[in-house]
């Protein structure tokens, strides 16, 4: 005899409940996974050159931007780097990359050890609909990284 | 403000705040960041004309900089977390093209509880 409707019915239940935590876990940012957590989306070549061949890890960062703007011209972006502040680790160094403006450069923060969170909050301009990239240099000399895709209907010529 | 050298810019964050609370710091500086990659009408590039350096001190020690380009939109505006340990002053200062420099400070005082 196979399994009664009831059992079925339970395991059904129990694999939509891990299929549902494994989403949840994705949604929540890679940070779970930690280095483990690999993406087929192209590296901008800015990224590749400041980190000069060493391994760059995803997760760790978290970057907030919407999802669709109007237009390219200020667009809202929060970045936080979870992880401790102490002299001994703290993220030293925090960039920002744009896939797609003339210049890949947006901005390079360098925080120091007494703040207490290594967040920034600004406004960016994007030439086009692409991905943006974070990327968080810790004192240990390790590499996080994370992007989000931003799709841009009027676009800033302005890059 | 009609002189471009020291264009306007606003320092902003609680004050007075309690001891060991953590506080927005907000800076802001009008300025266009013209990118140097737009042109004219008449197929002239625009030059660039940016802020390129943002420094944020408190009693005098560096607390956060930043280094800007032309990803960065118009009127520059940057938000940190900054810890209340003592009173002081916070010092921001801004450095871009055309001589541009612009210094703002503004005191950090404690609450009482």
């Amino acid at each position: 005899m196979g399994i009664s409707r009831v059992q079925r019915r339970v395991f059904v239940k129990n694999a939509l409940a891990v299929s549902g935590g494994l989403t949840l876990l994705g949604a929540s940012g890679l940070s779970a996974l930690g280095s483990q957590a690999t993406s087929n989306r192209e590296v901008p070549k800015a990224i590749l050159e400041w980190a000069e061949g060493r391994p760059l890890n995803y997760g760790r960062v978290q970057l907030v931007l919407p999802p669709l703007v109007e237009n390219g011209f200020l667009v809202r972006t929060s970045v936080r780097v979870e992880g401790p502040m102490t002299e001994a680790d703290h993220v030293q160094e925090l960039r920002l990359f744009s896939e797609v403006n003339p210049s890949p450069f947006i901005a390079n923060f360098y925080l120091s050890p007494q703040l207490p969170e290594a967040r920034v909050e600004t406004r960016i301009r994007l030439a086009d609909t692409q991905a943006v990239w974070a990327v968080a240099r810790t004192s240990k000399g390790q590499f996080w990284c994370s992007y989000q895709q931003v799709i841009v209907t009027l676009a800033a010529c302005a890059g | 403000m009609s002189d471009p050298v020291a264009p306007r810019a606003v320092l902003q964050f609680q004050s007075p705040a309690p001891k060991g609370a953590v506080i927005e710091i907000h800076a802001v500086i009008r300025h266009p960041m013209e990118s140097g990659f737009r042109r004219t009408e008449r197929g002239e590039l625009i030059a660039a004309n940016l802020i390129r350096q943002f420094v944020c001190r408190f009693n005098g020690k560096e607390m956060f900089r930043a280094d800007l380009h032309s990803g960065m939109g118009a009127d520059p505006s940057i938000r940190f977390p900054f810890r209340v340990e003592q009173a002081g002053e916070m010092e921001c200062e801004w450095l871009g093209d055309q001589g541009l420099t612009r210094t703002v400070k503004r005191a950090l005082t404690i609450s009482q509880p």
